[in-house]
């Protein structure tokens, strides 16, 4: 064997062995070492936190800080890792949490309310069960409408008495946004148009300042990051807020304080009271959008003693004055924060939609689809 | 102006920051390298890292990555035939070529002048943006939007050689291929026929990888030979590349604006702009066009110029209305979100606006920084072109299967990737062009939300608007170029138009600038 | 072996196929927005492929090549100018073309069964040594140090790997 030969060997050699040492990195077993030894259940362990949204976005960023705090609170202090399963509007997450192996209680997931409702309707794709997952905690946020100055849009009488048509613009008109367009409908526009296709929250603020919408939504939360300055500028005019529901009532977004509901604004323009089945729609479907924006579940197939230490741990972080200074800073307002039963309440009334009611938002959607 | 200004340019030249930008610059680069892993990647992993870090170094780190990507992938452009990133596509055209000449040197020389004077450019623009955001962003309603990407697609005849039909099948295949899924409009399922996979639809990312890098690495294996058997130009070849650059002035400046221009129109992205830059300079030079894919260097200096001029120009939208011009555009927003930054209108105000000179200046610095390095990487690199491909084949197949995982992380992808290349590899051996196909299947998507908006707004009568007949005949007079081929004239009056229109709605102070 | 004319018209013709379904199940829910532009989309491209398909016919009739045309298109590709005195025959390049395409579709198969690294490594070695006949030494350097570079990239970039999927493996 030449010596140039030997290097060689040596180095093969060395190389594999780094590899053996290196190689656990390479597959997605997680390493659970640590397990029977005694003190507290995640000693030592990694937790996925599976996010159904791209890495960046607001739930991404939200649940990433939520994981570091989660990570301090829970006894063991084990690592907290947050998984980006974007696709399928959730529904590629939420099945992939479904399929993981709950038996060591590592799996965690976050999703909205909306997609909670929104399976009732679409079940395409869906290969998880919404009653199999337990919710830790529950953030809320608000959506809020805003009209547009250069559309001659300046306050809620505008909307009624303009006969121009009104131009509404959405993302898509999902189960969400159908009852905020029924809302709207409801309000007694002489000629409504929804316009749904817009790619983000941004293009529908730039299309409410071109006056190409007369009216646009956004998160609270975005609106109070990134729309309020505009509406300082004069260009544009908060109208109203979807609200919050409490004991089954549609209450004022604490955010927004000074802004109506959506039922209280149709109350006052037409004199009727907002009720009927659109409108017990409109208060389920604004329970799982705005109580229930973000949900943290375990799988109810998790171990008891998991899932104590999580609800445990979950109270702790709430309480945190630091997690909610940082949460403020982040998406402009306090968020509603909701634990365990509380939240399983309204999720429940998310859940018991009548198959009728049901059957009302899907041909609500067609029909305001082809309009 | 000029005080915040300096104040940046103090922040970005500490240690610290300058230590973070070189770390995003390092990342990027590898990135860039390594074909199918681009910046979305890289951005997604450095995210939990800027938790509590200072803005203006999470800024520099981030900015950093994403310029060094488009510099970086260049490399595996000129030097294998396949594209680094969807945004260097249309640099293989005719870098390859050049490689195969055994210039690879001198085409990866002038790509990294081109990339830091692009970037530069870029840069500047924004700089000079920010009071003409607000107007610019207002006035590109859904009319003007679709009419641009209908400019876009009509940029598929004068790209083609030869026969048209070919290119017209691939674009339509193109345009069908991004109706797959649920559409965004209604959120109705389109073509997926009951399998789960498709309810998403087609990712970018795995269709450029599928339907270039692959054939082209599977092409080379079957061929069996190194991609060029000598350098003749071994030594100063890539300062001679560098110098190439500024003989073609006009091409690199134009390219740049009209990178920046592009940058700012939401849903055109990376992977088209250097289309559209390698298909403007082809129609608006006079000499030598015929040389266009054989190798000429111009096709290297248009894309590698617009796709880093095009960041500068992304950040507009993305800074000024949170409107995210790109997928790592929105990343970024979401990495201000964590820094306590805030984005928006509110970015504009007097106590905010040396944050925006940190963009600024780190836009500028990492181009420079990025394009200086590869340049000194390019003499070694270059060296790959003479080794065989069995070297190094096999080892990217792998890499790019796994970077097609990425995208989705299910089996699906793979399956999907692995089917792409092989049909894609079939359209080359059939002589389909291929380029089409990405332009229809990115623009498609756009024109159909953009038109359907459009006509729910404004009936038919947008149509009559002012800017939507002014685009509207400039594709008509690009499509008519294109057809009848005529050599030359037809599409220099295009060009003049185009630069003239750009500069009086987007850059009006820049310098006048004609293409040779 | 068909020439490749008759691939292309024959590949023209399914395409005019699945855009002429494309077509008519667009069609069939034109009542609903959402169809209005595949519709389109479909109906261009249906007749596109018929321009091409007669083109081509027109083409074959009179004897000519339909695949000799120069086209824009981007890579490397089979047809490229091999080196001077290296004197390749069609048919050596059409084995090669089908035994790399094995090898290709080898790669995804095998991770089937084994997870994917490991998968990746082996097919690695039976490539560079069946069909790249390089030695055992040189093969064993060039996997082992591509094995540690994936395994950093893999673990500092938290790029995901595909687990076997037959046997529930990684």
């Amino acid at each position: 064997m030449s010596p140039k030969k030997r290097i060689m060997l040596g180095f093969a050699a060395g190389a594999a062995a780094i590899l053996t040492l290196a190689g656990c990195g390479v597959t997605n077993q997680q390493s659970s070492a640590a397990d029977d030894a005694e003190g507290p259940f995640y000693d030592g362990k990694t937790i996925t936190l599976i996010v159904p949204f791209d890495a960046g976005g607001a739930s991404d960023t939200f649940s990433r800080m939520l994981a570091g705090y989660l990570s301090e609170y829970l006894e063991g202090n084990p690592e907290v890792v947050v998984e980006n399963v974007p696709g399928g509007a959730q529904k590629e997450g939420l099945n992939r949490f479904a399929r993981a192996d709950h038996s060591s209680g590592l799996h965690l997931a976050m999703g909205s309310g909306g997609i909670i409702a929104s399976t009732l309707l679409d079940t395409e794709g869906v290969q998880f069960d919404p009653d199999e997952f337990e919710t830790l905690v529950a953030f809320g946020g608000g959506m809020t409408i805003f009209g547009s100055t250069q559309a001659g849009i300046g306050s809620l009488d505008d909307l009624t008495a303009s006969t121009a048509p009104v131009y509404y613009g959405g993302l898509e008109l999902n189960a969400s946004e159908s009852v905020r367009v029924f809302a709207l409908d409801q309000l007694g526009i002489a000629d409504f148009q929804p316009l749904m296709g817009y790619d983000g929250g941004g293009s529908i603020t730039a299309a409410v300042l071109s006056g190409e919408l007369s009216m646009g939504n956004s998160t609270s939360s975005h609106y109070l990051t990134n729309v309020r300055p505009l509406e300082e500028d004069g260009e544009i005019t908060p109208l109203m807020t979807q609200g919050y529901v409490i004991d089954g009532e549609v209450v004022r977004d604490p955010a927004l304080p000074d802004l109506p509901t959506m039922p209280e604004a149709y109350e006052e323009s037409t004199g009727k009271r907002a009720d009927g089945m659109g409108w017990d729609i409109y208060r389920a479907m604004t329970t799982a959008q705005t109580n229930l924006l973000r949900n943290y579940w375990v799988h109810s197939d998790a171990p008891d003693e998991a899932k104590a230490a999580l609800q445990d741990a979950m109270a702790k972080v709430v309480e945190d004055e630091e997690f909610l200074e940082q949460a403020t800073e982040l998406l402009g307002e306090e968020p509603l924060a909701q634990l365990g039963d509380e939240a399983d309440a309204s999720m429940a009334a998310v859940r018991d939609l009548s198959p009728e009611q049901v059957q009302w938002i899907k041909d609500f959607i067609v029909e305001a689809g082809v309009r | 102006m000029w005080e915040p200004a300096f104040e940046a340019l103090g922040t970005i030249l500490s240690p610290e920051h300058l230590l973070w930008l070189l770390v995003g610059v390092g990342i990027g680069l590898v990135l860039g390298l390594i074909p199918g892993l681009g910046g979305i990647t890289g951005m997604a992993v450095l995210l939990p890292l800027i938790v509590g870090m200072d803005p203006a170094s999470g800024i520099g780190m981030l900015i950093g990555l994403n310029a060094a990507t488009t510099i970086g992938d260049t490399f595996p452009s000129v030097l294998m035939g396949v594209p680094g990133t969807a945004a260097s596509q249309a640099t293989v055209v005719d870098g390859y070529p050049m490689a195969r000449k055994g210039l690879a040197n001198v085409a990866l020389g002038a790509a990294f002048t081109s990339n830091m004077i692009g970037g530069i450019i870029g840069a500047i623009a924004l700089f000079l943006l920010i009071p003409l955001a607000r107007p610019i962003i207002v006035g590109m309603g859904s009319p003007q939007l679709f009419m641009l990407t209908l400019l876009g697609l009509s940029l598929v005849v004068v790209i083609s050689r030869g026969a048209m039909a070919p290119a017209l099948i691939s674009a339509c295949l193109g345009m069908l291929l991004a109706t797959i899924g649920s559409a965004s409009m209604t959120g109705e399922y389109r073509f997926v026929g009951g399998i789960a996979y498709l309810l998403d639809g087609i990712d970018l990312a795995i269709l450029a990888i599928g339907l270039f890098a692959i054939p082209s690495i599977l092409s080379l294996l079957v061929q069996g030979q190194a991609v060029a058997h000598e350098l003749p130009l071994s030594k100063g070849g890539v300062l001679r590349g560098a110098r190439e650059v500024f003989r073609h002035k006009r091409v690199v400046v134009g390219n740049s604006l009209l990178g920046t221009a592009l940058g700012i129109v939401p849903g055109i992205g990376g992977s088209v702009i250097d289309w559209i830059a390698y298909g403007a300079t082809k129609s608006a030079v006079r000499k030598d066009r015929d040389q266009f894919g054989k190798g000429d260097i111009r096709g290297v200096i248009a894309p590698e110029a617009a796709n880093n001029a095009k960041d500068g120009g992304v950040l507009v939208p993305t800074l000024m209305f949170g409107i995210p011009g790109s997928a790592t555009a929105a990343i970024l927003l979401g990495g201000m979100a964590t820094m306590g930054v805030a984005t928006g209108p509110t970015l504009l105000r007097p106590e905010n606006i040396s944050l925006v000179f940190v963009f600024i200046w780190t836009l500028a610095l990492a181009n420079a920084i990025g394009a200086i390095a590869s340049g000194a990487l390019a003499r070694p690199l270059s060296r790959l072109s003479l080794l065989k491909p069995h070297s190094y084949g096999p080892m990217l197949i792998v890499v790019m299967l796994l970077a097609a995982y990425q995208s989705g992380v299910q089996w699906g992808d793979i399956v999907l990737v692995v089917v792409i290349a092989l049909l894609s590899w079939g359209m080359q051996a059939i002589k389909w062009p291929r380029p089409p196909l990405i332009i229809g299947f990115v623009l498609g998507t756009g024109a159909e939300n953009y038109l359907w908006i459009s006509v729910g707004r404004y009936d038919w009568s947008w149509l009559t608007q002012p800017w939507t007949i002014v685009v509207g005949v400039l594709v008509i007079i690009t499509l008519a170029a294109g057809l009848t081929n005529s050599t030359g004239r037809i599409a220099q009056s295009v060009k003049a138009v185009t630069r003239r229109m750009t500069r009086g709605a987007k850059t009006p102070e820049k310098e006048k600038v004609n293409d040779a | 072996m068909p020439s490749l004319s008759v691939v292309r018209v024959i590949a023209t013709g399914f395409v005019l196929l699945v855009f002429a379904g494309a077509a008519a199940i667009s069609l069939m829910s034109i009542e609903r927005p959402t169809f209005w532009f595949p519709a389109f989309v479909a109906v261009a491209g249906t007749l596109s492929a018929l321009y091409a398909l007669t083109q081509d016919l027109r083409k074959i009739r009179a004897g000519e090549s339909v695949v000799d045309g120069e086209v824009t298109d981007l890579g490397a590709s089979v047809y490229d100018e091999s080196a001077p005195g290296t004197e390749e025959n069609p048919s050596s390049t059409r084995r090669r073309v089908l035994v790399w395409t094995l090898w290709f579709l080898a790669l995804p198969l095998l991770a089937l069964v084994i997870p994917f690294f490991y998968a990746s490594l082996l097919w690695l070695v039976a490539v560079l040594r069946w069909s790249a006949r390089r030695g055992w030494i040189s093969i064993l350097v060039s996997v082992g140090v591509f094995a540690l570079v994936l395994n950093l990239l893999i673990v500092l970039l938290e790029i995901h790997v595909p687990p076997a999927l037959l046997t529930g493996w990684g």
